[in-house]
């Protein structure tokens, strides 16, 4: 009985907790969507990060991050943060108009994301987790109910077939996205009219210049320098302080 | 003493000659290092052609700065440092030593330059050049077609396409650098340097490509031509200048003319290398505005000339429902310089911001095909077609402004589902929704749901082992199974089991029925119990089992004689309960440990 009371008393303060710290990001979260409504973009910007910082993420703020700095003219910025907070709803109409609205703008070399990137970006990671183990799941059931009434197994034989089949399909497709979201790294391009070289030195020659907001795959990582591609026709060397770069 | 003979005997002559040539030695160091130092700065030459360079030359004579000299930034030079050399040298007895710094001066503009004076000190001395007066002028431009221009090594022309041009409009200009024939040149060319010359007020200049090389002749001389083709583009109105551009190319003169015996191919006949300025003088063109007066509603910037193609999918659709809208522009101009424009007959429709693709072809991007995918979404059912599309753009051939149309396309709109769409319950408070949008969606009011970096389910831990409950759930079952098989093809283990089951009952309902006193119940209760364990031990039903067979058959498999007492002793209890209740708690509760060792003698008896 005590224990139990314990547990209660315990669970309330967790919860006072964070309600606080929920309504202390909401108290900041409005003082920097006042700053925008002001026109003062930049500022915005940098209460909005403010609160990405403490490692609060949601797709609001993400999303108001995005306008503030495409309002401040911070293109790559802008991609960047509409492009995590994609992560987290990439299903939301709004966020994808503004993320188009904002690649529309940017010109020269960039990424143009691929039917299976695109398959990719439509759900979150947890949602292609769910998708690709719910058929395990219903796979193992079909297997235990087998055990447990062997007059069923004529009759499962065919769905517990067909599970099987679908498992491994997700289980798979799993693996591939999973594989592409910790092995593939976005680069954004946050500064204006970034050289990007043909060796990770400042002495090498110029391979092509890349504008604020291009995106470019990441191929490898030298010191300071990452090597870029985007999977067209260029390939180069530029500073990791130019760049965002999105896992 | 004979040792103070031998120290005064080793003055011979011959050591005091070479006491006094070391002496003389020394004094040459020394006056050597006495030396006062001195400094001068020289340049190579007093007039330096653009496009040229120049050399200068840091002298230190009997002694050297620490480091290297830092020079002072002048304005319209670059000099770079080339690295020291030094010489040692010793006549007639007197030694001396210079170092000298040489450095590479390279104007960028034409007019007087002064070096100044530079000051540095070395050990406890302060040291000052003489300030260096030069010029920087202009390559000569020969008359075009003079006979100075027929024997120019190299030549820089800026040819531009006509003189007038619009605004938004997009031209190549070409710089030819002409190399007379006979004249090899050695890929020293300084022209891509010219690119960064283009600083063209009002215009912005793309990247320049080297063009197919062609002969060309001036007078009767002919010259290999390598032209340099920039991509431009008008961005106000005006008078525009362009140049005066400077370069300079390395060429390699023809060496000997004659064939050398040991050389008939030639193949060692290098020739002399020459650096050569070239000029291209300023040329000015006239930028006009694009007419106002008809200009048409749907031009959104393009300038050039450009055909249309639309498609739109699918076409029957229910209301809500998006229709793609693909716009491709195919043309000559700056692809990047217009959008999609606005349609002002696409009231009925909700509009989506366009996607843009752009592909050019061929080196200088001036062609290519510009791509739009708008998405639409029809807001009622009356809907029969998809308006007309226009796309206007001015053409400077024709001086006069173009309007590409696609007529109507039909299409069928369903009415939407029971749900009414929120779009469709907004309506009418923001009528500009209908038109194309301009602009990135507002920021929300509300955060949300709001998570602390959380990391995906599959790099948890729980989660990752929650993944094994499944498979271990089919292990559980799958050794269930194998038990219950087991029990179903072996009556006898099955039995086994069972009686297991009903003793361990039966011995927690007699601890029950001890401590209630139920006498009759807790004997009947014991007497069942060994009928049922010795059953399943001898094979035999039960009811069959009967205080004789205790002796008959159990001492046959082995139970031990106290084992067998207390059977005896338990079923003689039994029998007189049934004429004598035993009502004692105490008594009964006695028993159940007798009970427990027999049954489990009894378990362990072969069956």
């Amino acid at each position: 009985m005590n224990l139990r009371r314990f547990l209660v008393t315990a669970l309330l303060v967790v919860a006072g907790i964070c309600q606080l710290r929920a309504d202390d990001f909401t108290a900041s979260f409005d003082q920097a969507n006042k700053l925008y409504e002001e026109g003062k973009f930049r500022d915005a910007a940098v209460a909005y990060e403010k609160i990405a910082v403490t490692g609060a993420r949601s797709p609001a703020l993400l999303f108001n991050l995005g306008n503030a700095y495409f309002k401040a003219g911070q293109m790559g910025e802008a991609i960047a943060a509409y492009r995590a907070a994609e992560m987290l709803a990439p299903r939301d109409p709004d966020l994808r108009a503004n993320l188009q609205f904002a690649r529309a703008r940017v010109s020269g070399a960039t990424l143009k994301p691929s039917w299976l990137h695109r398959a990719a970006d439509a759900l979150t990671l947890n949602e292609w987790t769910l998708l690709g183990l719910l058929p395990a799941w219903a796979w193992f059931a079909l297997l235990i109910a087998r055990q447990l009434k062997p007059a069923l197994k004529l009759k499962l034989r065919g769905i517990t077939l067909a599970a099987g089949f679908v498992t491994v399909l997700g289980i798979t497709t799993l693996g591939l996205i999973a594989s592409q979201h910790w092995n593939e790294h976005t680069a954004i391009v946050t500064a204006r009219n970034t050289v990007v070289r043909y060796g990770p030195l400042i002495e090498s020659s110029e391979a092509f210049t890349a504008n604020d907001g291009a995106e470019l795959r990441v191929l490898d990582a030298k010191n300071e320098w990452l090597q870029v591609t985007d999977d067209a026709k260029f390939t180069g060397w530029l500073r990791t302080n130019s760049v965002r770069v999105l896992n | 003493m004979s040792g103070l003979r031998r120290t005064i005997t080793g003055f011979t002559p011959g050591r005091i000659q070479h006491w006094i040539r070391l002496a003389v030695v020394v004094a040459a160091l020394v006056a050597l290092t006495a030396r006062a130092t001195t400094f001068s700065a020289a340049l190579d030459r007093d007039t330096i052609v653009l496009g040229d360079t120049a050399t200068l030359t840091l002298k230190f004579d009997d002694g050297q700065p620490q480091g290297t000299p830092q020079l002072p930034q002048i304005p319209g030079l670059q000099i770079s440092y080339s690295g020291p050399s030094s010489s040692f040298s010793f006549v007639n007895g007197k030694t001396s030593s210079s170092v000298t710094h040489t450095y590479v001066v390279k104007p960028t503009q034409v007019g007087d330059f002064v070096f100044p004076a530079l000051t540095l000190s070395i050990g406890n001395e302060t040291l000052k050049t003489e300030a260096i007066k030069f010029k920087v002028v202009r390559a000569a431009t020969p008359t075009p077609g003079s006979e100075t221009e027929q024997q120019q090594l190299a030549l820089l022309r800026s040819v531009l396409p006509k003189k007038e041009f619009y605004v938004g409009e997009t031209f190549v200009l070409e710089l030819d650098l002409l190399i007379r024939n006979g004249v090899q040149g050695l890929g020293g060319t300084d022209l891509p340097g010219l690119q960064s010359q283009l600083q063209i007020d009002g215009c912005t200049a793309g990247r320049a490509v080297e063009g197919t090389r062609r002969q060309t002749t001036i007078g009767a001389t002919a010259f290999t031509v390598i032209p340099l083709r920039i991509p431009v583009t008008i961005l106000k109105p005006g008078s525009l200048k362009v140049g005066p551009l400077d370069g300079a190319v390395v060429v390699e003169l023809p060496g000997r003319s004659q064939r050398d015996v040991f050389d008939p191919f030639g193949m060692f006949n290098r020739g002399v290398q020459q650096r050569v300025a070239v000029s291209a003088p300023e040329v000015t063109l006239t930028a006009l505005a694009l007419p106002e007066t008809s200009k048409p509603l749907s031009f959104s910037g393009a300038v050039g000339q450009f055909k249309m193609a639309v498609s739109a999918g699918p076409t029957n659709v229910a209301v809500g429902d998006p229709v793609t809208i693909r716009v491709q522009v195919h043309g000559r101009g700056s692809l990047d310089a217009f959008t999609l424009p606005e349609q002002a007959t696409w009231k009925e429709f909700k509009t989506y911001p366009p996607t843009v693709k752009t592909e050019t072809t061929g080196d200088l991007g001036l062609e290519g095909t510009k791509s739009f995918e708008q998405v639409v979404v029809p807001q009622n059912a009356e809907i029969k077609e998809l308006p007309a599309f226009e796309f206007s753009f001015f053409n400077p051939e024709t001086k006069q402004y173009e309007t590409l149309r696609q007529e109507p396309m039909p299409i069928i709109v369903r009415p939407a589902g029971a749900t009414p769409s929120p779009t469709l319950a907004l309506a009418g408070s923001k009528p500009e929704e209908n038109k194309p949008a301009q602009d990135i969606v507002h920021i929300k009011p509300r955060l949300g749901t709001v998570t602390v970096n959380a990391a995906p389910w599959v790099q948890q831990k729980w989660f990752l082992a929650a993944q094994s409950l499944p498979a271990l759930a089919l292990l559980g079952a799958f050794l269930w199974r194998r038990r219950a098989d087991t029990l179903a093809n072996n009556p006898r283990l099955r039995r086994q089991k069972q009686v297991e089951q009903v003793v361990a009952d039966g011995l927690d309902e007699l601890q029950k029925l001890a401590s209630e006193g139920q006498g009759d119940e807790f004997f009947a209760t014991v007497f069942r119990l060994m009928q049922e364990q010795i059953g399943e031990r001898l094979d035999l039903p039960a009811s069959a089992i009967t205080e004789a067979v205790v002796d008959d058959k159990l001492r046959a498999r082995g139970l031990g004689d106290s084992a067998i007492d207390v059977l005896h002793e338990l079923f003689q209890m039994c029998n007189q309960a049934r004429y004598a209740p035993e009502q004692s708690a105490q008594r009964l509760e006695a028993i159940i440990p007798k009970l427990k060792m027999a049954l489990k003698e009894l378990q362990e008896v072969k069956s």
